[in-house]
């Protein structure tokens, strides 16, 4: 042991020393390494979770935005469908209207039309039975009184009628 | 030209003084097994191992104490550093344990040892180190008394690193499986388990045996032989052998390091865990 160099308050300073140093290193290393090492670790963990939800947010939202830039399209498509549709509806109506408005002008006309060529031909009757009437005075005042006259007119009256 | 410069140390030798030489100028080489005593403060007698590892434990506190002292989420400069030597060494125990709790608990003292180690034997590598001291006849040769010496390349140091090694295996052991784990020394179960028992003791203590003399001596056989190789041929020789000295003095420190480990998860496993992992 003496050749060694082994001597006990050696062995045991050496051993206190490097006792000493384990603590040392433990209290001002490893501790506060670890836990930052752990830390760091904890963080990139979240910001990489974080990272994904955002990302995921943002597909969410542009999905979100396609849809609601799709719904407009197909709203607007169908406003301008219906707006046709509707157009064509009124036009067809309006011809329709326009169509009975003239029929019933042209009736209106045709009853007028009928209206006045009665008229005219109770007039002309009238003027006839007058002419007649003048006529066959002229022709009966030589021949026939004038009773027979009336009568005879009122006969030729009645029987125009 | 080497007789002058002896003279010149012996002249000044004998008024007691200091001397910084190359080791080519003194001839007479003297290794000594045992660290060299440096002064006595009284019953207590400071080695230069001694001396050098109180160097290496303020150095690697002030350290770590200084990269510490303002943690960063960023790191920078020596907190870096220690975060990669301490980020690397659990990887490694981690790849043992395969348990990140685990290797949390055992970070300490695998660290502690390999970092330990790996300073002691590089700074055994600064040019200077096992060269400036005093000289002192001893047995009638004048030899020089290096101030600085290795820490691991005296007995003392390594058998003091080994029994912390051995304990903090028992303690982990005990601390996982309670009594259990004394099962494994004494068992009365039948006498194969008892003398089972009785080999696993030895073995307990074979391991401090092997801890202490593989490091002493890979260290010590590096100081030899780079003072043999340095007094041969002084200049450009050494270098190659200061490469594999940088190197056995890295592989000795994770040999170390590595061993208390895979002992510790050794001991920390139950029986049925053990013959599993087989």
């Amino acid at each position: 042991m003496e050749a060694l160099g082994i001597d006990f308050k050696l062995f045991l300073g050496q051993i206190i020393n490097f006792l000493i140093l384990l603590f040392i290193l433990w209290r001002f290393a490893y501790r506060p390494v670890l836990k930052m090492l752990n830390d760091r670790r904890e963080k990139i963990a979240d910001s990489l979770e974080n990272a994904k939800r955002i990302e995921e947010n943002l597909a969410e939202s542009e999905q979100k935005t396609r849809e609601a830039i799709r719904n407009a399209q197909i709203e607007s498509e169908k406003m301008i469908e219906n707006a046709k549709k509707l157009a064509v509806e009124q036009r067809a109506e309006i011809i329709e209207i326009a169509k009975t408005q003239a029929g019933k002008e042209t009736e209106k006309a045709k009853l007028a039309i009928a209206q006045e060529k009665n008229q005219a031909s109770i007039e002309l009757k009238k003027e006839m039975a007058q002419l007649v009437g003048l006529a066959t005075e002229k022709i009966l005042a030589k021949k026939a009184d004038s009773d027979l006259q009336t009568q005879a007119i009122n006969e030729a009256i009645e029987e125009l009628k | 030209m080497g007789n002058i410069v002896y003279d010149w140390v012996a002249h000044h030798c004998e008024n007691g003084g200091v001397f910084i030489l190359p080791p080519s100028h003194y001839l007479i080489m003297y290794i000594s097994l045992a660290a060299e005593k440096i002064i006595e403060i009284g019953p207590i007698a400071i080695t230069n191992t001694i001396l050098v590892t109180w160097v290496v434990v303020l150095l690697l506190s002030l350290s770590a104490g200084f990269a510490t002292r303002k943690m960063k989420q960023i790191p920078a400069g020596a907190q870096n550093i220690w975060e990669f030597v301490v980020e690397a060494i659990l990887g490694m125990v981690e790849n043992v344990t395969s348990d990140r709790k685990k290797a949390e608990k055992i970070l300490p003292i695998a660290a502690t040892f390999f970092i330990f180690i790996l300073t002691a034997n590089w700074m055994g590598l600064i040019p200077g180190f096992e060269t400036i001291g005093f000289w002192k006849i001893e047995e009638g040769h004048k030899v020089l008394v290096p101030f600085f010496r290795p820490p691991a390349s005296d007995l003392n140091t390594t058998l003091a690193l080994a029994i912390i090694s051995v304990i903090s295996i028992q303690v982990f052991g005990f601390g996982y499986l309670g009594f259990k784990y004394i099962k494994k020394f004494v068992n009365f179960k039948g006498p194969i388990e008892f003398f089972v028992g009785i080999l696993e003791t030895i073995s307990e203590f074979a391991k401090i045996i092997s801890f202490a003399y593989r490091l002493f001596g890979n260290v010590f056989a590096g100081g030899v032989l780079l003072a043999v190789v340095s007094s041969l041929i002084p200049y450009v020789v050494a270098v190659p052998f200061y490469g594999l000295e940088l190197f056995v003095g890295f592989v000795q420190a994770l040999v170390f390091a590595m061993l208390t480990t895979v002992f510790v998860h050794l001991a920390t496993l139950s029986h049925a865990e053990h013959s599993e992992t087989h």
